[in-house]
């Protein structure tokens, strides 16, 4: 138990700088050196043993299968998990990622409506703010600014369209994509690093580098990366008593604009991509769900204005 | 050549060609970009003092509009003393924070050279998500000088990236800026 607790510690005490790992914090501020680790403000990070992320229904490119985003999103998630803190790969990190039901539920974060963290295919980039050229992928992370509990994190792809999105990138499943394209699982398992609250790297074989991706594969976590996420969930500092709920506050919204559907459920094929009379039964049900109050919906930890 | 040496000739190739695939290997979520690149994709590229920051829920999202008072112009049309607005994604806004890695935030006070393409709401937006905002700092001899960012791969003299300091003297960024718009 001591050592436990040791091993902890020196995981949590360690300074970020002497490790290639980094944890985004509360604090923007960054000196005139890129990559710079921010010392200052409060390591972001999941206050909960888990949490869940949904599939976004629609805009797979035509060359991906759901059931393939389905397993990439798993493996993805699994290998976060399965990350080992000691010597003897005995004691895993204690904060889990599960799958939750489809979501027509777009990236964002409501304050006091329900939310989603949302893994999704963007075949429009550079109209707005959010998404400016030069990146493959995006995670937009929310959090309460002064404890660094992370409320919501969303995965969005810069995925090729020969008319929207000539700039945008082809996503591959295979282990080794042509130099044109980028392996799905490199990239989201990269993303989900920082949906758990790691920022980037400075070593150059780590999954949370910053550049790797087309033309190659790195799905696996490094050492480094295993010891990032230690830091953020080391086994021995993990909630007592409390069970794994992994539905997003205020409870999981389903369609767009927040409302929930399904409070809990897990992966099932889109079927509301379809259009006709299931997904009349699809809206219809959601009407009367709409306001109801599922066992498991957690409330929002911010109060304030609805944003929708 | 035996049937056991092509085998090994094959398998030689076969492992020089993936190591230069390795290390050909261009980006991952962040696209390098180098400065003249990003120079060339920029309508406005200006070093600037934030004067203003203000976040504010547009949506779903936080973004941080700045108001920068243009110190020196590089490129575009804009000129010492004008003021320019220009959004970036995330900020805080009564407790709650948003955040891309990554992606800059600049701060009240600060001096920059922004690399500028596009509006939003008569807000200007960055060139690039994370390489467009260069910080200016003071050096030890006093000269002002700029940082690098993430994804920036450096100028064509690679002095960017590659010095120890990681940062160029203004007057030397101006010319490489300038250049680059001139091509």
């Amino acid at each position: 138990m001591i050592a436990r607790v040791a091993l902890a510690l020196a995981l949590v005490a360690a300074p970020m700088s002497a490790s290639a790992w980094c944890r985004t914090t509360t604090s923007r501020t960054r000196g005139g050196v890129a990559n710079e680790c921010s010392m200052a403000g409060v390591p972001l990070s999941w206050r909960s043993r888990c949490t869940g992320y949904s599939l976004f229904r629609t805009g797979l490119p035509a060359s991906l299968a759901w059931s393939e985003l389905v397993t990439v999103g798993q493996a993805s998630a699994a290998a976060w998990a399965s990350a080992t803190c000691d010597e003897n790969g005995r004691e895993r990190q204690y904060f889990e990622v599960r799958e939750l039901a489809p979501t027509l539920n777009p990236s964002g974060w409501s304050t006091t409506g329900a939310n989603s963290n949302t893994i999704l295919f963007r075949s429009r980039w550079g109209d707005d703010s959010l998404h400016r050229e030069g990146v493959i992928a995006i995670t937009i992370v929310s959090y309460d600014s002064f404890t660094g509990e992370i409320f919501d994190g969303d995965i969005e792809l810069n995925t090729y369209n020969d008319r929207t999105n000539q700039l945008g990138f082809e996503f591959s499943t295979t282990r080794l994509p042509g130099s044109d394209s980028v392996d799905l699982q490199t990239i989201i398992v990269h993303e989900m690093g920082h949906f758990h609250g790691l920022a980037h790297s400075t070593n150059d074989r780590a999954i949370m580098w910053p550049e790797a991706g087309r033309g190659e594969a790195r799905r696996d976590l490094t050492f480094d990366d295993a010891a990032g996420i230690c830091a953020a969930y080391p086994p021995a500092a993990a909630p007592v008593g409390v069970r794994c709920n992994p539905v997003p506050y205020g409870g999981l919204a389903t369609l767009p604009g927040g409302t929930i559907v399904d409070g809990t459920g897990c992966s099932a094929a889109p079927g509301a991509r379809s259009t006709g009379l299931a997904a009349g039964i699809f809206f219809a049900l959601a009407l009367v769900v709409k306001n109801s109050r599922r066992s498991g919906r957690r409330s929002s930890p911010v109060r304030g204005v609805n944003r929708d | 050549m035996t049937a056991l040496a092509r085998r090994s000739f094959l398998a030689a190739l076969v492992g020089l060609g993936a190591l230069l695939r390795r290390r050909d290997a261009g980006a991952t979520t962040i696209v390098p970009v180098t400065l003249e690149e990003l120079t060339r994709r920029s309508e406005l590229v200006v070093l600037g003092t934030v004067r203003e920051v203000r976040s504010r829920w547009r949506g779903r999202f936080i973004v941080t509009d700045c108001d920068v008072s243009v110190d020196v112009s590089l490129q575009g049309a804009l000129a010492a003393g004008e003021r320019v607005g220009v959004r970036v994604a995330g900020g805080e806004v009564e407790g709650v924070g948003q955040v891309i890695p990554d992606a800059p935030m600049p701060q009240r006070g600060g001096s920059y050279v922004f690399f500028l393409q596009g509006a939003e709401e008569g807000m200007r937006l960055l060139a690039h998500m994370t390489a467009a905002v260069l910080p200016v700092t003071l050096g030890a001899d006093g000269a002002m000088v700029v940082g690098t960012a993430p994804g920036l791969a450096g100028t064509t003299s690679g002095r960017l990236t590659d010095s120890p300091a990681r940062s160029l003297p203004v007057g030397e960024l101006a010319r490489a800026v300038r250049a680059a718009g001139a091509r």
